[in-house]
């Protein structure tokens, strides 16, 4: 069974565009997001930069309220408990931000960092330390760097504290929003196999956010694609990679980079007629891809296509399939 | 081919109470014309201050260009001549940064900006044909509607947009050397394809060489002609790109080709393999070889002596004793 | 105090202007401090005849119209000048942290409630809104501090609601949400200590201006009341003497120019170390 399951959430944001206008517009940074992560995979998420990833790590950690929708974790949904009676679920559900230089408050030490979780959900103090301890050697760093503050460690050791809060409560998700971007490439894949080892222990279930589609195509069971807050396709990881359905997908692997093809051969391939940008005004029920697609179809511009299973797990949303 | 660059020994330090702290040291390399020359390495490597060392255009005072020379065309650059390097900079090499926001400035239109770097460099357009030559300028970079786009203010631009016009205006002078300090690392993964597309056309279409900054080995190992891989202020492997790929021949190039995710074909394949230890910071470089305490093939010689640059073959060399 | 490690004291130790303030301050606040010791005579002694003498071995800052020694009377002056300033400026940083950290971090109506209210406390101006208070309650020392204090704490607010707006949206912050840490504990722990650079270099100027303020009030007659020794009304009484007695304008007019301009160095010291940092 799914450990953690999203059903059409949404999110809006009102915006005014006039100092007389009560409101005057939406902009819907998730739209109608179906997701299910099963407990001890990884569910990878990727798109673009503002395309809703972080919008949705926040709903589901219950930082924001979804404008409709709902979260259930474990059966039981979420996004309408108080919160005094969420607190106690708070532990199971955590996350690892991407910046390891404001995820960790810069004056706070090493364990006052990874006890702060402990703390609020009311361990007894003689085994918070303990407990600390415990942590610090699991995410690979010695003792002495409990007295230390964050300044004085490099990125990957500040990622390995914020992991080490992260798993203080043994929480049975972890949500990594782009936890390793930001780190070089050796440290990265230090940290990638720490994850790694550590979902095999626990039993740990990830939504990896990331933008690196290789990385992801590592780490990953299941894989999402979204674009401007829908997703597009998603489905089993060799799936996706080997069969892309959707027009973005093929877009999106057809440019990450690699040393082994060569860009000169790749004239075929599609190109992006307009960049990404946000036009608030228009009113457009079309596909959102529709500007860009290579295939365009009348019907796209109308309406926009749902998910449809096209292969098994396989979803895609686009009329070439319909 | 013609060199077209040629940096030799070049040394930059950070001085701090009559201490130096070595940020780029000994570097030498060179760029052939129309070539591309990827430099490679993790942050904290020396990349930017490299780049920036080439015209000193070194932004903290304490950091000073002690020694090295740095040659155009096989005159040489005086890097203590702050008026000589002001006509070299943006006329014969052209910078363009990581952040297109930070870059442009946010109260001037596009025209203005552009205009600006025109009027300074480029004495031989008529007044009345500047608007024509921008707009053409844009199209190059291959920016839509370049008419309208002209009186537009950054914040109404994308980022690949922003990128772009930063390329615009680096060309607009017609420079020699384009140097690109990581210009795709803040751009999604489809806007940074066309970016890198378009830095090819530029050197194809116009015979500009690049010194192309990166820490993605994927996008060095793409574009370039020729790789220079960077580790703690020195260079530490420089051949073919070609050779390098297929060939690595430096312990760190190895174990940073491992590194990448998108070199494991087998789902069988659980861990990526790493590199132990951190990156060493400036100041803090150990002795003898810098890499040796990550080294998995390291001896007692390395943490003694300092290799040099030991040359393998033509074009081809490496900082390693194995060699 | 824990979160200035970041400014560390060598950086401040080379900066002349912080240094040069901290220094005019540390020697006013210990000709303060040994008042009892270092004067000569109680400062409401009146030796009767020897009025308006001028400084000389005996009397080292002369004498005033009463025939009070003036050094002693600049000395216990000093205690009160100095105090005034510091506990009103401390009423008022515990005020505008309080109401700027709520603000800040509930947002909302909590925010425009108290916002509003700060545009309104603003909207009077200062000296009329003190010589209102006072009117109407009994000049002393203590509500002279409390009144300095609750009509200076606005701009604090302000600043402390700006740095915790975006402070609030930092991963660190959200983690301790995500972690069900409690509102209050991530304001007192996560937010309030990273917002405090402002309001520190706020703070040091402000005491300038409380002490200006304090002599202001005491010069118009209700500030600290005669006869507590207190700089500005030490000038009140060189008012009536001000042709023939020189010193007895001079010396509390420099010490109030020189503790506000020790207090406006060292002000500004701090806020090159700690805000305009790269």
């Amino acid at each position: 069974m799914a450990i953690l399951t999203l059903k059409d959430i949404t999110k809006k944001y009102l915006f005014k565009n006039s100092f007389f206008s009560f409101y005057s517009g939406e902009i819907k940074a998730v739209d109608g997001v179906c997701l299910e992560l099963e407990e001890g995979k990884t569910l990878g998420l990727v798109g673009e930069s503002g395309c809703g990833k972080s919008t949705l790590a926040n709903i589901i950690l219950k930082l924001i309220e979804p404008t409709t929708g709902e979260v259930f974790f474990n059966g039981k949904e979420i996004t309408q408990v108080r919160e005094k009676e969420f607190r106690p679920l708070r532990r199971q559900i955590q996350i690892v931000f991407q910046d390891p230089y404001s995820s960790l408050s810069l004056r706070l030490r090493v364990k006052d960092i990874i006890a702060e979780p402990l703390e609020a959900c009311l361990m007894e103090k003689n085994k918070i330390l303990e407990r600390v301890k415990e942590l610090i050697a699991q995410v690979g760093l010695g003792q002495e760097y409990l007295v230390r503050f964050p300044h004085q460690l490099s990125g990957g050791q500040r990622q390995r504290v914020g992991i080490a809060r992260a798993l203080a409560t043994s929480p049975r998700v972890l949500v990594l929003d782009e936890a390793v971007s930001s780190l070089d490439l050796s440290t990265q894949a230090q940290i990638i196999n720490l994850l790694i080892r550590l979902q095999e222990q626990y039993k740990l279930s990830y939504l990896f956010i990331a933008h690196d589609l290789s990385l992801v195509r590592f780490v990953s069971d299941t894989v999402a694609v979204m674009y401007k807050g829908i997703i597009f396709e998603k489905g089993p990881t060799e799936m996706i990679y080997d069969n892309p359905a959707h027009p973005y997908t093929k877009l999106l692997l057809n440019s990450i980079p690699s040393f082994e093809k060569s860009l000169k051969n790749r004239k075929d391939r599609y190109m992006i007629k307009q960049d990404f940008s946000l036009n608030k005004s228009e009113k457009f029920f079309g596909c959102s891809f529709y500007q860009n697609c290579p295939k365009p179809m009348p019907c796209c511009e109308k309406q926009m296509p749902g998910l449809k299973e096209i292969g098994k797990n396989h979803f895609v949303s686009c009329f070439c399939y319909e | 081919m013609a060199k077209l660059l040629e940096v030799k020994n070049l040394n930059t330090g950070f001085h701090h109470e009559g201490r130096i702290i070595p940020l780029v040291d000994d570097v030498s390399f060179f760029i052939e014309k129309q070539s591309i020359l990827g430099l490679v390495g993790e942050s904290g490597s020396g990349k930017t201050m490299t780049a920036l060392s080439l015209t000193n255009l070194l932004i903290d005072r304490n950091c000073r260009v002690d020694n090295g020379r740095v040659m155009l065309e096989g005159k040489e650059i005086s890097l203590s001549d702050e008026n000589c390097l002001k006509e070299k900079r943006g006329k014969e090499i052209a910078y363009i940064f990581q952040e297109p926001t930070t870059s442009l400035n946010p109260v001037m239109s596009i025209r203005e900006q552009i205009e600006e770097v025109l009027l300074m460099h480029r004495t031989d357009i008529e007044r009345k044909s500047i608007k024509n030559f921008i707009i053409t300028q844009l199209q190059a970079v291959g920016i839509h509607n370049s008419e309208k786009k002209i009186s537009s203010f950054p914040h109404q631009l994308s980022g690949g947009e922003k990128q772009r016009v930063m390329i615009a205006m680096a060309m607009v002078s017609r420079p020699k050397l384009i140097v690109a300090d990581e210009p795709t690392t803040a751009l999604d993964v489809t806007i940074q394809a066309q970016i890198l597309t378009l830095l090819l056309e530029l050197k194809e279409n116009f015979g500009v060489s690049i010194l192309f900054i990166s820490h993605d080995l994927n996008i060095v190992g793409q574009i370039s002609d020729y790789i220079a891989v960077m580790y703690a202020g020195q260079i530490v492997e420089f051949s073919k790109a070609k050779e390098l790929i297929n060939c690595p021949r430096h312990p760190y190039t190895i174990g940073l080709f491992n590194c990448l995710p998108n070199r494991i074909k087998h789902a069988n394949v659980k861990e990526l393999s790493t590199i132990q230890g951190e990156v060493p910071k400036a100041g803090n470089f150990p002795d003898g070889c810098r890499f040796h305490p990550r080294c998995p093939k390291k001896f007692d010689r390395c943490s003694k002596e300092m290799p040099p640059l030991i040359s393998l073959k033509e074009d081809q060399e490496v900082r390693c004793w194995l060699y | 105090m824990k979160g200035l490690h970041l400014c560390n004291m060598k950086k401040f130790l080379n900066h002349r202007l912080a240094v040069s303030g901290a220094i005019i301050i540390l020697v006013i606040s210990v000709f303060a401090i040994s008042a009892p010791l270092i004067s000569p005579y109680q400062p409401d002694d009146i030796a009767i005849g020897q009025y308006l003498l001028a400084p000389s071995a005996k009397h080292w800052m002369g004498t005033d119209i009463l025939g009070r020694d003036l050094f002693s009377r600049m000395a216990y002056g000093a205690r009160i000048s100095l105090i005034v300033g510091l506990v009103s400026v401390c009423i008022a940083v515990i005020q505008g942290v309080f109401f700027g950290a709520i603000a800040g971090y509930y947002g909302k109506s909590v925010d425009n409630i108290i916002m509003r209210f700060v545009d309104i406390m603003l909207c009077f101006p200062n000296i009329f809104l003190i010589l209102a208070l006072v009117a109407l309650l009994e000049p002393n020392i203590i509500i002279i501090m409390v009144v300095i204090g609750a009509t200076s704490w606005m701009g604090i607010a302000r600043l402390v609601r700006a740095e915790i707006l975006s402070l609030k949206e930092r991963d660190f912050v959200k983690a301790a949400r995500a972690c069900g840490v409690s509102d209050f504990k991530i304001i007192i722990r996560h937010l309030v200590p990273n917002a405090m650079a402002p309001v520190i270099v706020s703070a040091t100027l402000g005491v300038a201006g409380a002490i200006l303020l304090e002599s202001s009030l005491s010069f118009l007659g209700i500030g600290v009341q005669p006869p507590t020794p207190s700089w500005g009304n030490i000038l009140m009484d060189a008012k009536l003497s001000l042709g023939i007695a020189w010193w007895m304008t001079l010396f509390p007019g420099a010490a109030i120019f020189i503790t506000v301009l020790g207090y406006n160095l060292l002000g500004e010291g701090l806020r090159d170390l700690l805000l305009l940092r790269k």
